[in-house]
């Protein structure tokens, strides 16, 4: 018979939390630590540092990461061989390109759009760490860092490298104004359209306005899309209902939640943009969790950190949509759809 | 400690600096703004308490006075802190102290294989949704006119975990012989640690004492129960080392749940549509086929294996297809997954019949106090 043993209460507690930590080996990064303090250090909110997530919340954020990393990789790995674009919407508290862009930086141009002050809190993140700005290939600028709130306002937000482009934009009104995007991004070039969380913070018509200007004005782009979905409604689940009541109680709207609220919904969303059905994967978190990831990869982590709450897991991961459609070229990605 | 930095549009828990007084004694105020999702979002491992500025911290709960030895004294303290305890009140940590005590005295002549006779209303995890558990004894008669079985899990997860086990240990120790708690595979040091449970006695108490106490307690619980020799009541499943119910009375259950072995299937294993024996993807028990429960419920002269510890959407689930039921008496499990709760009632004749119940409605309770819970935002 296993015996405990009775360490002292705080001790076990300290030991845990740092069992806890295991960001670095869940997306095997290697100077997570440096990026994410001088990412935070610049940020107003960085009070939330040393939160614990719950287990179930790591897990799946870990799930919508490294998957949303496999369809990327797919993509740089399919065109290695010539320059492509990434656009990332709403993107100011993102860390990805600091992850792709030191390994892919002569094949891909690095595009990331979002509020004005969210695009500034981050350009200052970045311009504050030798890091960071490396990861990025940004040269030495003269530009200082302000020390009040009237130079945080008054300077400019946008931050630009060879590879890295940050752009201030209200992206409901991107789609009138192609030239809110600088002259660097090519409408031409292969483009990956990666909205991760973001469309659904928008009205149902301003993120379909958006999704159909891109379509149209771009000849050869990708969609991808991680969206929140409420779920059917039924008498035993409440979730969507409950979610939008929870995610008020913190200021938050999201109002395509009970618009489109299952997998086939989405699906009958981007068939409305003008994408075929053979060019769409429309899945849930829940099915892209059992079919697209290794299974060695899931015990991997699941010696990592030990999950009781799998039925809340799948839960909460079918309420999650990951969409994929492409249009002027095919992409190879041989991955499962959940939809026929 | 590395940030959470994927996570955009991150919850929006204010944390402060961790410097706050611990706080000695309770303090009364158990609907305060932090008694929400921090508890599954503790602070780093300075170990110091959030304190929440809404709390009336330190103030003095009125407690009847303290004896053990006199009867009469006896019963007015625990219905003094039962009374305290419906209003969500937590007790004072010397009266916690005491309250195990006596639970210990009672726990510890309990069996492993616990005798139950009906009638007697069965429900599953409760995760310290007190407010929740008050409904389910509206819903299924007051205690102890209604007998209880309880299968575990009153911790962890939920914003009271403190109020809801100190209630069920006080109801256990008043009424011995009408209510029996069962052992649940978050009553463990481990798992609260990971879960709430002791985050939110820290937070509460200022110090880890409570969490101490009660998951002292928790390895004196028993972990199955049988209902008049026909329906077998535990908290998780089947344990391939377990083929008689005898063999689990030879177990020593006095223990923290272990990572492997008997005593942790039944705490933590499932049914699963495929046959035989399988890995459990919780990384702790197992699953088990119809196969399994034939054989079992067969060997065993059972009519129905009853468990809890999966969270199922209309509150219970049948199983291979009617050998094993499912129970989950957490309503909108979390505060987020939207799905009914219910309990197993079993009356004289061993009929059954399932009722099911929605979360209460606390009228009054400032929503926007709480945290919510968290997203893949």
């Amino acid at each position: 018979m296993a015996r405990y043993k009775v360490l002292l209460v705080d001790s076990e507690f300290r030991q845990f939390a740092l069992l806890r930590s295991l960001r670095k080996s869940f997306f095997n990064l290697i100077s997570s630590r440096n990026i994410t303090n001088d990412t935070f250090k610049m940020n107003v909110q960085s009070a939330k540092r040393n939160v614990l997530k719950s287990p179930v919340i790591n897990r799946g954020t870990w799930l919508r990461t490294i998957s949303i990393d496999m369809i990327i990789n797919k993509f740089l790995q399919q065109f290695k061989n010539e320059k492509v674009q990434i656009l990332s919407l709403g993107a100011g508290s993102d860390t990805r390109a600091f992850r792709i862009l030191p390994k892919h930086h002569k094949n891909v141009d690095y595009f990331e759009v979002d509020f004005e002050n969210s695009c500034k809190i981050k350009k200052y993140a970045i311009l504050s760490s030798e890091e960071l700005c490396k990861a990025l290939f940004i040269t030495k600028t003269e530009e200082k860092l302000p020390t009040n709130h009237n130079e945080f306002v008054t300077q400019s937000s946008s931050l630009e490298s060879d590879c890295y482009h940050l752009i201030a934009c209200d992206l409901r009104t991107l789609k009138d104004r192609k030239d809110a995007l600088p002259s660097s991004f090519d409408w031409n070039k292969k483009t990956l359209v990666l909205s991760e969380c973001c469309i659904c913070y928008m009205g149902t018509e301003d993120s379909n306005n958006l999704l159909l200007s891109l379509k149209q004005n771009l000849s050869q782009g990708i969609f991808l899309v991680y969206d929140p979905m409420g779920g059917e409604k039924s008498n035993e689940s409440r979730y969507g209902e409950v979610m939008v009541r929870n995610l008020r109680t913190r200021g938050i709207e999201m109002p395509n939640l009970m618009v489109y609220n299952t997998i086939e919904k989405q699906h009958q969303r981007f068939l409305q943009f003008g994408l075929c059905n053979s060019n769409l994967i429309v899945c849930d978190m829940r099915f892209v969790y059992e079919n697209w990831i290794p299974r060695d990869e899931i015990f991997r982590v699941s010696k990592l950190e030990m999950l009781d709450e799998l039925e809340e897991l799948n839960l909460i991961n079918s309420h999650y949509a990951l969409i994929l459609g492409w249009w002027g070229f095919e992409f190879r990605s041989n991955l499962k759809t959940e939809l026929p | 400690m590395d940030v959470d930095s994927d996570v955009q549009m991150d919850d929006a828990v204010d944390q402060r600096d961790a410097t706050s007084q611990a706080v000695t004694e309770n303090n009364e105020n158990g609907m305060n703004a932090g008694d929400g999702d921090a508890v599954m979002t503790s602070t780093d491992s300075s170990l110091s308490q959030q304190e929440d500025t809404s709390t009336e911290v330190g103030k003095p709960i009125q407690q009847a006075p303290i004896s053990t030895t006199d009867p009469t004294t006896k019963i007015n303290t625990l219905d003094g802190w039962i009374d305290q305890l419906k209003q969500c009140k937590p007790l004072s940590e010397s009266s916690v102290k005491e309250l195990c005590d006596m639970a210990m005295e009672v726990l510890k002549d309990e069996e492993n294989v616990q005798p139950v006779h009906v009638p007697v209303t069965i429900c599953g995890d409760i995760h310290g949704q007190f407010h929740d558990l008050m409904e389910l004894f509206k819903i299924g008669g007051p205690c102890p006119d209604t007998n209880y079985l309880f299968m575990g899990d009153y911790v962890d997860r939920g914003y009271y975990s403190v109020e809801t086990v100190s209630f069920l240990v006080a109801m256990k120790v008043r009424y011995p012989k009408r209510i029996t708690i069962l052992r649940g595979n978050h009553e463990s040091r481990q798992i609260t640690q990971v879960y709430g449970f002791y985050d939110e006695c820290f937070r509460k108490y200022g110090s880890a004492n409570v969490w101490k106490m009660f998951t002292d307690l928790f390895d004196y619980l028993p972990i199955t129960a049988l209902v008049d020799n026909s329906i077998f009541c535990l908290h998780g499943g089947l344990s391939p080392m377990i083929e008689t119910i005898d063999q689990v009375r030879e177990l020593n259950r006095f223990q923290e749940v272990p990572h492997e072995g008997p005593m942790c299937d039944l705490l933590w294993s499932d049914p699963d549509d495929r046959g035989g024996w399988g890995i459990s993807p919780r990384g702790a028990g197992f699953t088990f086929g119809q196969d399994i429960s034939e054989q079992f419920n067969h060997t065993n002269g059972l009519s129905l294996t009853a468990r809890a510890h999966q969270l199922v959407m209309e509150g219970y689930s049948w199983s291979h297809p009617d050998l094993v039921v499912t129970i989950f008496s957490a309503p909108n499990y979390c505060y987020r997954c939207g799905n009914q709760a219910a309990i197993m009632e079993v009356d004289e004749n061993h009929n059954r019949d399932f009722l099911q119940y929605d979360p209460s409605i606390r009228p009054g309770e400032p929503t926007v106090t709480r945290k919510t819970p968290d997203y893949f935002l």
